[in-house]
């Protein structure tokens, strides 16, 4: 099975099968363009080496899965947040590498991370006021007292 | 209540601690599509980055405003409301609704794109001039004017105003100029107001003044009189270059001069009308009683067609000069509705009148017909347009409303001229026909539905001669099922829909609704729904759609984009 080289933004190399490392758009559309598989290293410039192999590690785990199915018109707002166990787990990383991840499925396009990474942020501020909310996130309030009154008014309206 | 302006530029926010808020807005955009509803509102009103990414989605955008009015049943016979409707029941605005939205919060109608009045009743298409009932009562008129006038000053992005329904002059006014951004506008200006409402005359000075341009792509309206048609012609000034669809609905009381009219008092004896030009119009209907010198008129004031494909033209007749006009002008004609509103006295000439030779000829000068539409073609020679045109016709409507109103032994002009002779020579075979996908045509009985595999819907008019008793129609569906099955097979045919629509010409506007069916069916009532409810039976036993309410069909034609004379496309896009 033929190899490629992933370069991280830290200069680190790390060694991926070329299948698992094409669960990313992003690089299958480069070696695609490239032709035959590179001898150089691939540069990931916005990735890490902590983030790079937390990725290849997802990848690793769902080098066999099969392609998502593509019904994008169906009712956004009716999307599970269900996550599958293993995804989970793997998931249970502080806050700072979970956006890491997000940022780094989004730029390499891996569209099924992007969505766990989502699922999991949206889980977390399921059910929250929005002062928990701001605590979870480290958010900073930057209403004023009548803005936030104004809002208050506002959406509920809305729930009716 | 004023709006607080939350529009800040995320690198200006102080939020820069947050590691969720590093994250760009369309990964935020993600997160939001898995929250459930009832938690945007606590995100909302965490900070401002999340207002602005969060509210648009549970703010509302479509605002329907409902006018109430009994409702009738025809299936199950029965009203559900405990009082008898009436078919010309003015209704009434649903108080609640209006209130919540004049009273709503600024943030909370800034994101509405679209306002539409609902009325289940109403027919937009129909005969504008031959309603009975009045538009709003004046109260709701007032409610009505005051929440466009909000929408206007709050709704920055408000696109779309739908109101199937009468409304004063004055109220049109308000709307085109209220509505900074308004792209599509559909009403009908109460017939006779004009007349009777001084109310009105000053908005229509206004009218008659105001030069800025409107930006309308599209544009339905009607009404009545030829004291308003300056005025109307002004609006069209003002909005020609941006209209891609174009549809009027105009009845004059009497007989007008339209040359009289193009040098009228209203600008001072030096003004000359510019011409008009529609570089955008891809659509045009136009709907009148009468002749069609109104048309003939307007459009001689107009010019530059180039994208003009779709024309419908429903008049009494002296139509096709205006579809000439067009066609020698440049427009790329490649769907052609011509209709006639007048019940054609002439049921059992089979002359063919110049007339109508006129119109076939016209139809030779068109290269690549798709679809066609023909009304009241008693007596019309069909064959020079099967020869050109069957090889590209995906739509084709046959309307007949003559049959009816024949006694017993007397024969039908366009049951045997027409059908009998030229549908024996080109059967609506697939091999015959080999695009068509759409097909009305009279109920003539089994031998001559058909059978075609790519028809995808296919509409009988209820056509029931008095020499033909209703029961032949039911005992001939479930056959023609089966061998269109079996002509198909081993593939299953394409057809999808049957419309049996009733044969409803020569009553008022509430005929062209299922739902009034019973009612007009004075003393074969009882029997008309029995067959209607056998045919239901048999369509849904082979898992065929069926169709019978105009509303439904709407939506299922406005999805190919087609110009439905008998219901109210209004529906389309907005349901």
């Amino acid at each position: 099975m033929s190899q490629i080289i992933l370069l991280s933004s830290d200069n680190v190399e790390m060694k991926v099968d070329k299948e698992v490392a094409e669960r990313s758009i992003l690089i299958k559309n480069m070696l695609e363009d490239v032709g035959e598989t590179p001898d150089q290293a691939i540069p990931i410039p916005n990735v890490n080496e902590g983030v790079l192999r937390k990725v290849i590690e997802w990848c690793e785990h769902h080098r066999n899965d099969p392609p998502p199915p593509a019904d994008e018109d169906s009712d956004s707002r009716k999307k599970s947040t269900d996550i599958e166990e293993w995804d989970q787990k793997f998931m249970q990383v502080d806050q700072e590498m979970l956006f890491e991840i997000i940022l780094a499925a989004n730029y390499l396009d891996i569209k099924p991370l992007l969505d766990v990474g989502c699922k999991t942020v949206a889980n977390m501020i399921k059910g929250k006021s929005p002062e928990e909310i701001r605590k979870t996130f480290n958010i900073q309030n930057d209403f004023t007292p009548e803005e936030e009154d104004q809002i208050r008014r506002e959406n509920e309206w809305a729930e009716e | 209540m004023e709006e607080i302006d939350f529009r800040v530029q995320k690198e200006q926010s102080s939020n820069q601690r947050s590691t969720l808020l590093q994250v760009p807005a369309e990964v935020l955009e993600d997160i939001i599509e898995y929250i459930p509803k009832e938690s945007l509102s606590p995100l909302s009103q965490t900070c401002k980055i999340f207002y602005n990414l969060v509210t648009p989605t549970f703010y509302p955008r479509t605002l329907k405003l409902f006018i109430l009015r009994p409702e009738y049943d025809w299936r199950n016979g029965h009203h559900h409301f405990t009082y008898p409707a009436k078919r010309c029941e003015q209704g009434y605005l649903d108080d609640q609704k209006s209130e919540k939205i004049l009273n709503a919060p600024a943030g909370w109608l800034k994101h509405v794109k679209e306002f539409i009045v609902v009325d289940s009743a109403h027919r937009y298409d129909d005969v504008c001039w031959k309603r009975k009932h009045k538009g709003l009562k004046r109260p709701d008129e007032v409610v009505l004017t005051m929440i466009l006038k909000r929408l206007g000053m709050l709704a920055k992005g408000l696109k779309r105003v739908l109101i199937p329904r009468d409304i004063p002059l004055r109220m049109f006014v308000t709307i085109l100029e209220s509505i900074p951004n308004l792209c599509v506008l559909e009403a009908v200006i109460e017939p006779r107001t004009f007349y009777r409402e001084s109310r009105d005359r000053l908005p229509y000075k206004s009218l008659l003044t105001t030069v800025t341009s409107l930006n309308l792509e599209r544009l339905k309206f009607g009404f009545s009189g030829e004291k308003i048609v300056t005025g109307m012609f002004r609006i069209l000034e003002r909005c020609c270059s941006t209209l891609r669809s174009l549809e009027i609905s105009v009845t004059f009381y009497d007989k007008v001069d339209f040359k009289g009219l193009e040098n009228s008092g209203d600008e001072g004896p030096d003004y000359k009308k510019p011409k008009l030009k529609f570089p955008a119009l891809e659509k045009l209907k136009i709907d009148m009683n009468g002749d069609g010198s109104f048309a003939d008129w307007l459009l001689h004031l107009s010019t530059d067609f180039r994208k003009l494909s779709s024309l419908a033209i429903h008049a009494g007749q002296d139509t096709q000069e205006v579809v000439k006009y067009l066609i020698s002008n440049g427009a790329p004609i490649h769907s052609l509705q011509l209709t006639d509103r007048d019940f054609p006295e002439k049921a059992n000439s089979v002359n063919l009148e110049d007339d109508e030779r006129g119109v076939i000829t016209l139809l030779e000068t068109i290269g690549h017909l798709d679809t066609l539409q023909l009304w009241s073609f008693d007596g019309w020679d069909l064959k020079t347009v099967y020869d050109m045109h069957r090889h590209t016709l995906k739509r084709l409507w046959l309307n007949c409303h003559i049959s009816h109103n024949l006694e017993q032994g007397q024969t039908c002009a366009v049951e045997d001229i027409i059908f009998r002779a030229e549908i024996d020579r080109y059967t609506f075979t697939t091999e015959n026909w080999p695009f068509l996908e759409e097909l009305t045509m009279p109920w003539l009985g089994i031998d001559k539905l058909p059978l075609h595999s790519g028809l995808r819907v296919l509409r009988l008019e209820h056509l029931h001669t008095k020499s033909t008793p209703r029961e032949t129609y039911k005992s001939l569906l479930e056959p023609y099922i089966t061998s269109l099955l079996k002509y198909a097979a081993p593939t299953k045919p394409k057809l999808e829909v049957i419309v049996i629509m009733p044969n409803t010409y020569n009553r008022g506007y509430e005929g062209h609704d299922m739902t009034y069916l019973s009612m007009d069916y004075n003393e074969n009532g009882e029997a008309v729904i029995k067959t209607m409810n056998y045919m239901v039976d048999i369509l849904k036993k082979h898992k065929w759609s069926y169709l019978f309410q105009e509303k439904t069909l709407a939506r299922l034609w406005d999805d190919r984009g087609i110009w439905d004379l008998h219901s109210g496309n209004y529906y389309e896009g907005s349901s």
